[in-house]
């Protein structure tokens, strides 16, 4: 009995775990998205992309 | 076909890209090392969170079923392995809403739709306290040479809410 809640509790936890990383995981793709490097990588895409739509 | 993708320049694990409508995404591996707790801690620093999230979206728009974001996620997904064999990567589907099984099953989708053969990919529930259910996926190359003990270790975690 005393195992399974102490089994749960991980579990708990790993679930937990799992979604803490995954906010602040999203929370630095909006904070990256302000940086200049991802401004510049957006300017590369939409260069390519000019270009995928000219015949 | 996919959308054209690019690295972002000083993030090794970030990945961006724009949709026909404007909605920009970015893909990251973000590192998980604990996954597996103490065990297997030669694999920790390969253990990656996958998050797939929309960084701009002008208008405000509801993202539409756009079957090219499937499959550039993939394309990205593939060139991340390319340069991360040893990457083992972990989908855990947001579930604020209670659609996540339903998040699962497209990724599922994306994954057979458009990766090759040289992925093994496992999908598990966990189930907390409360008995509410957690979808999430495990997805590693077929040639990582410790793939049976971490399958292992991650039917070992996600079967402990059935004990």
């Amino acid at each position: 009995m005393e195992e399974n809640k102490q089994e749960r509790n991980k579990i708990d936890d790993l679930i937990h775990y799992l979604f803490e990383i995954k906010k602040e995981a999203i929370k630095e793709c909006h904070e990256d998205f302000k940086t200049k490097e991802f401004q510049e990588a957006l300017k590369k895409l939409r260069e390519r992309n000019k270009h995928k739509n000219v015949i | 076909m996919s959308y054209k993708y690019e690295n972002i320049d000083g993030k090794v694990n970030s990945y961006a890209f724009e949709t026909d409508n404007g909605l920009v995404y970015e893909v990251k591996f973000k590192p998980t090392p604990y996954l597996f707790g103490n065990n297997l801690p030669e694999i920790s620093k390969f253990i990656f969170e996958l998050i797939i999230e929309v960084v701009y979206n002008p208008e405000n728009k509801f993202p539409s079923v756009d079957k090219k974001i499937g499959e550039t996620t993939a394309a990205i997904f593939i060139d991340f392995y390319k340069k991360h064999g040893q990457a083992v990567s972990i989908y855990v589907c947001d579930s604020s809403d209670g659609k996540q099984l339903i998040r699962q099953r497209k990724f599922s989708q994306w994954f057979y739709e458009f990766t090759d053969s040289n992925f093994f990919k496992i999908d598990e529930k966990l189930i907390d306290s409360n008995n509410q259910i957690y979808p999430i996926t495990l997805i590693l190359s077929k040639s990582n040479p410790l793939r049976n003990e971490i399958f292992e270790a991650f039917i070992n975690i996600s079967e402990i809410h059935s004990k």
